[in-house]
């Protein structure tokens, strides 16, 4: 009938290509792809998972010393519930890149876009830790300036960051970009640690892994920056693959990453923050995901969801008991219910007032005057 | 519908308000394009796995039972920002949402669907306070005009005020132990406390503590059942018919009566189509003559002609789509955009104290309406109460914040409040722990049109519909100074009630009920239309001139739509 969808046949090509298969909705207009749904988690490598890890256990520990308090239900926190993979996930689904958005800058105008077009080489990177001096040096190998001369404190910033396990990190687009084609862009996120290479493929932008980098380099900035008072506390070893972030005890990361909105990191490693992501301004909305999601993920079912917590929305299944989860545990909040048998009134015998226009009868002045002694008018 | 007398862009809250009026009122036929879901709806069993049914024209498709099914009010499946149904982004759950380009500490939060952000609204339905409006410079109309408008849209919608219920009370005690005056009207000029306007049933009188019915439609049930579902979608009472919903939100109220219309040989008949997005206004020598779309689900394309166009996509979208289309832009497209200047107090009670005040020692914050007493103070903004799920709660109270962590924060002694800024660790857990002792206070600033603020397109980052829109909110000092003050009111009051905590987050900005991007008197004329663009007619909170001195947006938005599409019909149709 020759009404396919280009979206439909990108898709398709797609399963071809990676053997994988997509979930195919009922009336025949194929689904998006999102591959993370079959992926175990487990394909996360050590780095990502223990970076967010680090995260959420500051935001939300365990807490024993909350049992004698409050009781036993109390002690648990994020890691219980693997809640760094609900930040993952989020960070990994919350972006798409169109294909028929990416066009690379022409042959004769380089650094000519056309409006609403992407240079495809702002969302790739690769970098490889394994014959440089330093994980910065490697960094430094991608920028297109030389970051030893654009960073004020480059010495201090490379004595200080370390991107863990990680040896070699790829950002990559797989569809072929020379055909022309429409839908969400398919990227690979790999990491390769000394012992093993893990690959993930996504219909969206694989943020998670590309920011653990990141947050690498603003603890390693604040700890290059004598004023902060910032050290790091764990050494390598002690840390399961995490980079510096993970070296910091739990108040100094999330001192680091407020540094992002209180100072002028993002300006001043502007050169070096280019490299991962292409304006660095995001961060401080990034910063605001974090610290939202943690909460949220947290008290909201969706430890419920078991072994389908990373699974496609549509695809989740609670398999706890609403009122079971620990986080509705820890606050008592029962879930969905049909009403409420309790007692409430009217503070308003017969209703507002409402006199039709014609009859409105505004006083000249509409503006209120301060009730609670010292504070209004002017503001103190 | 292929030959519409009116396209309408958005079936949020107010563009089904303007389409329910030009075809009841003047007998026009209107064609709605939605570019997100509709729930409750057979012609779209699974909204979010599948692209269903083309477009819906009558009340006959619309089951409540579907929607019960659909809307399982999980706070994550609702209402998270990535993965949940009220979102921002295509009706497939399995794609990504849609992008906003934010570089700062700040969240948005609107909702796209047949119903729009009001899917996810408390329906707080205040007026605006008349100050904003005829003392103010904004307006190019008067506060009188829009009265009676306000009166049709709050019949329609069952405005009535809130039921007081236990949670509700520490924050009674509070405005009552303060001093503020009770007021008991709609028009307000003046400091003092009432009941929220809702626009939500009241609930039936059988219904008290010792109730032990049914909760079902089918068994009798009628009215509100007073679980604080609204921000899930509201769905109760179970079993009701679609209309029958408590909450009336646009999806429950004004899209029934635009479908209504259809049904009645008297009247002009309303399509909505969602599914469809918007990605061009067409015009022709300054005259504004349909739309072209994308289709989310199949990304087929197609054109749609017609005599008017009413963009309805709201404060974000409606700027983007202008700015794609190539329109004129004079300096205050997209910007003067205000977001209410939102700020949130939270106090943690006492077991004593919630005794004396409810006769428990806590209550239960998700029973009742999440919002029901709003303290005013035209000139300054307002202050309601807003209580509701876990999750939320624990990012409203404790983790979006501009003032960094609280245990670095030093808290001056001259302030009324004992923290400030994020709350994590032991602490945060330990406060959540008193989740049902706790009272949240929703601060509304009157935050003024300042044109540094607003839509902006990105030119780095396109979707498939084109360059994304990019937000840019700062605080101006004059607003935040009037945000100073409502939170010490707020943290006054809390502590009258006999809080033991008081907390202010200071929030990063948020813009949700975020207003005046497209404003009438600067991009729009007295009538809702373009100054520039002929015969292109704005009707969603775009459109309003300002923030209205704080109330929440949604009645005004509704009735200006309701005049604009009166408007629309002087204009063009007589």
């Amino acid at each position: 009938m020759g009404d396919q969808s280009e979206e439909n046949i990108s898709r398709r090509e797609i399963m071809k290509v990676l053997g994988g298969f997509a979930v195919v909705s009922m009336s025949n207009t194929a689904a998006a792809t999102s591959w993370t749904s079959f992926v175990d988690s487990s394909e996360i490598d050590p780095h990502t998972t223990e970076t967010y890890r680090s995260l959420v256990d500051v935001i939300l520990p365990e807490t024993p010393s909350l049992e004698e308090e409050l009781g036993p239900e109390h002690v648990p926190g994020a890691l219980d519930i693997e809640l760094e993979h609900y930040v993952i996930w989020q960070l990994d689904h919350c972006c798409e890149v169109r294909l028929e958005r990416l066009t690379p800058p022409s042959a004769t105008q380089p650094l000519q876009l056309q409006e609403g077009t992407m240079d495809p080489q702002l969302f790739e990177l690769t970098l490889d830790t394994r014959d440089t001096s330093s994980d910065l040096a490697a960094v430094n190998d991608q920028s297109p300036v030389d970051l030893t001369i654009a960073l004020p404190n480059f010495d201090a910033l490379e004595a200080a960051l370390e991107f863990g396990a990680v040896e070699r990190f790829e950002v990559a687009i797989a569809d072929d970009l020379s055909v022309d084609e429409s839908g969400p862009a398919t990227f690979t996120s790999t990491v390769e640690t000394a012992e093993e290479t893990f690959e993930r493929t996504l219909q969206s932008y694989p943020y998670a892994s590309l920011l653990s980098l990141v947050w690498d380099i603003v603890a390693a900035d604040a700890i290059a920056t004598t004023d902060t008072g910032i050290e790091g506390v764990a050494s390598r070893q002690e840390t399961d693959g995490g980079g510096t972030f993970t070296q910091l005890s739990g108040k100094d990361r999330l001192r680091a990453l407020w540094r992002i909105i209180d100072t002028d990191l993002l300006s001043v490693l502007e050169p070096l923050l280019t490299v991962f992501v292409p304006r660095p301004g995001i961060l401080r909305y990034v910063f605001m995901m974090l610290n939202a999601l943690a909460g949220f993920g947290y008290y909201s079912e969706w430890a419920g969801y078991g072994t389908s917590k990373t699974a496609l929305p549509t695809e989740r299944e609670l398999t706890t008991p609403v009122s079971e989860i620990q986080g509705h545990k820890q606050t008592g909040y029962p879930g969905p219910a049909a009403g409420y048998a309790i007692d409430w009134e009217f503070l308003i015998d017969g209703g507002f007032d409402d006199p039709p226009a014609s009859e409105l009868e505004l006083p000249d002045d509409l503006t209120g005057g301060d009730v609670i002694e010292g504070i209004g008018g002017d503001g103190l | 519908m292929s030959d519409p007398d009116v396209v309408v862009i958005g079936a949020g809250a107010d563009g089904p308000a303007c389409a329910a009026r030009l075809a009841r009122k003047h007998g026009l036929d209107v064609l709605i394009l939605e570019a997100g879901p509709w729930h409750g709806n057979e012609q779209w069993p699974e909204p979010h796995r599948d692209a269903g049914g083309t477009e819906s024209s009558t009340t006959g498709d619309l089951n409540g039972k579907l929607l019960d099914e659909q809307l399982t009010t999980l706070e994550a499946a609702s209402v998270d920002r990535i993965g949940g149904m009220f979102r921002l982004g295509p009706a497939n759950l399995d794609r990504t949402p849609w992008t906003r380009t934010i570089h700062q500490n700040a969240l948005t939060w609107h909702v796209n669907g047949v119903g729009g952000t009001s899917l996810s609204s408390f329906n707080n339905y205040p007026r605006a306070y008349p100050h904003a409006i005829d003392d103010q410079e904004h307006w190019p109309i008067d506060y009188e005009e829009l009265v009676p408008y306000y009166q049709h849209n709050e019949t329609v919608t069952n405005v009535r005020q809130a039921p007081i219920t236990a949670k509700h009370r520490p924050f009674l005690r509070g405005v009552e132990e303060s001093g503020f005056e009770h007021i008991d009207a709609l028009n307000v000029t003046d400091t003092g406390y009432r009941p929220l306007p809702n626009a939500i049933a009241a609930p039936p009188e059988e219904l008290n503590a010792d109730y032990d019915g049914s909760f079902s439609y089918e068994d009798g049930f009628r009215g509100n059942p007073l679980i604080a579902d609204e921000f899930m979608g509201s769905p109760t009472p179970s079993d009701a018919p679609v209309e029958e919903k408590a909450r009336k939100s646009s999806n429950v109220s004004w899209v029934p009566r635009a479908l209504a219309a259809t049904d009645d040989p008297e009247m002009g008949n309303v399509a909505i189509r969602p599914n469809t997005a918007v990605t061009t206004i067409t015009t022709e020598q300054g005259e504004a003559t349909g739309v072209e779309f994308r289709n989310t689900w199949s990304g087929h394309t197609g054109v749609v002609t017609a005599d008017v166009v009413v963009l309805a996509a709201g404060t974000i979208e409606s700027p983007r789509l202008w700015l794609n289309s190539g329109l004129p832009d004079d300096g205050w497209v997209g910007k003067g955009l205000t977001t209410h200047w939102f700020d949130w107090v939270v106090g943690v009670f006492p077991d004593e104290v919630l005794t004396d005040i409810t006769g428990q020692p806590e209550f239960k914050p998700y029973a009742g309406d999440a919002g029901a007493v709003i303290v005013d103070k035209p000139g300054t903004g307002c202050i309601t109460d807003a209580t509701g799920p876990s999750g939320v709660t624990s990012l409203a109270c404790y983790l979006l914040s501009r003032a960094g962590y609280s245990f670095d924060n030093d808290v001056d002694p001259d302030e009324p409040w004992d923290g400030r800024g994020y709350l994590v660790g032991t602490e945060l857990k330990r406060k959540m722990a008193r989740y049902k002792q706790t009272s949240s206070l929703f601060i509304y600033t009157d935050d003024l049109p300042r044109q540094n603020n607003g839509v902006t397109l990105d030119p780095g980052f396109s979707d498939e519909h084109g360059p994304v829109a990019q937000v840019s909110w700062t605080p101006h000092p004059d607003d935040t100074a009037k945000r100073d003050e409502l939170a010490r009111m707020a943290a006054h009051i809390l502590r009258a009630a006999g809080a033991e905590y008081v907390h202010r987050v200071d929030w990063a900005p948020l813009l949700t009920f975020s207003q005046s991007s497209l404003g009438m008197g600067r991009v729009l004329d007295a009538n809702a239309e373009a100054n520039n663009v002929s015969r292109l007619f704005v009707a969603d909170h775009s459109a309003l001139a300002n923030c209205l001195g704080g109330p929440a947006p949604t009645n005004t938005g509704q009735a200006l739509a309701l005049r604009t599409a009166d408007r629309i019909a002087d204009r063009y149709f007589s």
